[in-house]
């Protein structure tokens, strides 16, 4: 089990390098799609990154219940 | 009612250079992109050992992720080169970009390299699809240099790949400049890229088709030569903006020379073996449709890869059509072959050269082949001549020939 703030660093690492988007964008409440522009092709590269990194495959209707960041979050401590 | 073709913007991204300064100043000095490649060493059963890559390319810092993720260095080499040669037409960021009557005609033997790793890796070795990404398949995907260069300046009119190996980048300009002549569209971004990759040089050499004069890159590959060995693959891109004529005069667009035909055809036999009579056949049409003698083109840029049948059989197709009266060289010496960059990039600087009233010679052509024809090679150093008319020839695998002609412009 990992804390919630140990994997807001690794998805707030993560967007930053994977994706290049700023860490002060990146606050909980931060919209994937429309705040930080995100799209389709990114959240399957960030299910590549998951599975990859952390060792969970994630199905898409996980990539689909995903609207901000904190639900990421969520969504990695409940299953790891 | 056919329209008039001009060529109002040109760039190129080569192993010698990224503009036509240090081009020329590379041409003229004798100075070969050949390079040894240390990262091929490993490879078991690879005999060659060289390639010609384009030195210090980055990316640009404002290209935006959301564009660049879909690009394998193949099309980031395209779109640059697009990019370029927009901003010498004038046209970067113009509002007819999405009118739907400006389109994309352009090729690349094959899409990146790197990405089609990731599937063999993962799906075809492995049986998984885990690792595979979303941008993989638009990296490597055939028409994935035109299809990036139509979304990152915002394209909206036709889209023409033309994925024909050797022949990727002058088709690219053939069909653009067709779209314009017969009314489809009004401008064009056409021509050609390649990536440089172990995959490339490997499949000329287990043809046996590759140089492995490893240890003298600078003396290779050596077109018409009798000492040559065969091709050295390379990479580049190369773009053309052809316009149609009233449409560069309404905006006052600087000209650089007007296309006046061109032809492709096939050889509907072989694969990879040349066939002369093809090579002939598609000279002929090219000067046909431009309505031209052979003795109206001044200098024919050869294809001339430093193969052992390519060059005799393209030799002697050429004196077929133009006897010892026409100066011809091959720039492969200087740039290796770029292969889908290779009829962009030649275009480009076949135009350059009429425009400056002198060619360059084929570098590393010291002793012709006593099999070649005896055509009026340039070699040692350029030649001045003043022309009117230039021919661009290239030839593919796949039994694919095309003939580009392009005249210095005036009223």
């Amino acid at each position: 089990m990992r804390s919630k703030d140990e994997i807001l660093r690794w998805v707030v690492g993560t967007l930053t390098s994977e994706f290049q988007l700023r860490a002060e964008d990146l606050h909980p409440g931060a919209h994937l799609v429309d705040d930080l522009d995100l799209d389709s092709i990114d959240a399957v590269d960030l299910a590549v990154n998951v599975e990859r990194e952390l060792g969970l495959s994630l199905t898409e209707g996980d990539l689909k219940s995903l609207h901000t960041v904190q639900d990421v979050v969520d969504l990695l401590h409940e299953r790891l | 009612m056919t329209r008039r073709v001009v060529v109002t913007g040109m760039a190129g991204l080569c192993p010698i250079g990224s503009d036509w300064k240090s081009v020329r100043d590379a041409l003229v000095a004798g100075r070969s992109g050949v390079a040894r490649v240390p990262e091929w060493e490993d490879v078991a059963g690879l005999k060659t050992r060289l390639g010609a890559r384009v030195p210090g390319f980055e990316v640009p810092a404002d290209y935006p992720r959301k564009k660049t993720r879909s690009m394998g260095r193949v099309s980031l080499l395209m779109v640059r080169s697009a990019e370029l040669a927009l901003a010498d037409a004038g046209l970067l960021g113009s509002p007819e970009l999405a009118s739907g009557r400006v389109g994309v005609s352009c090729g690349s033997s094959t899409g990146s390299p790197p990405a089609m790793d990731v599937y063999a890796r993962q799906l075809f070795v492995g049986r998984t699809t885990s690792g595979i990404g979303g941008n993989e398949f638009l990296q490597f995907m055939s028409h994935t240099a035109a299809a990036n260069v139509a979304s990152f300046f915002g394209v909206r009119g036709r889209l023409v790949p033309t994925c024909s190996a050797c022949t990727s980048g002058s088709q690219g300009i053939g069909y653009g400049y067709e779209a314009i002549k017969f009314g489809l569209q009004d401008w064009m971004l056409t021509g050609g890229a390649e990536e440089f990759d172990v995959m490339e040089g490997a499949v000329f050499d287990v043809l046996f088709a590759a140089s492995t004069r490893n240890d003298e890159p600078e003396r290779t590959p050596r077109p018409f030569d009798a000492a040559r060995d065969g091709i050295v693959v390379g990479e580049g891109a190369g773009c053309l903006v052809l316009e149609e004529l009233e449409h560069a005069r309404a905006r006052g667009a600087r000209i650089h020379a007007e296309m006046l035909g061109w032809a492709t055809t096939c050889d509907g036999r072989h694969l990879t073996q040349p066939d002369p009579e093809g090579m002939e056949q598609v000279m002929r049409l090219a000067l046909e449709g431009a309505a031209l003698p052979p003795e109206a083109i001044g200098y024919v840029n050869a294809h001339a890869t430093g193969t052992e049948t390519g060059d005799i059989a393209e030799s002697r197709a050429t004196h077929a059509v133009f006897g010892a009266r026409t100066p011809v060289s091959s720039l492969k010496g200087h740039i290796g072959h770029t292969l889908g960059a290779s009829g962009a990039l030649e275009a480009w600087l076949s135009i350059e050269m009429m425009r400056e009233g002198w060619f360059a010679p084929t570098l590393n052509l010291e002793a012709v082949d006593e099999r070649c024809a005896p055509l009026d090679y340039v070699r040692g150093e350029q030649r001045a001549r003043e022309v009117e008319q230039v021919m661009s020839n290239n030839f593919a695998f796949g039994g694919i020939n095309t003939s580009l002609i392009f005249r210095r412009f005036g009223e």
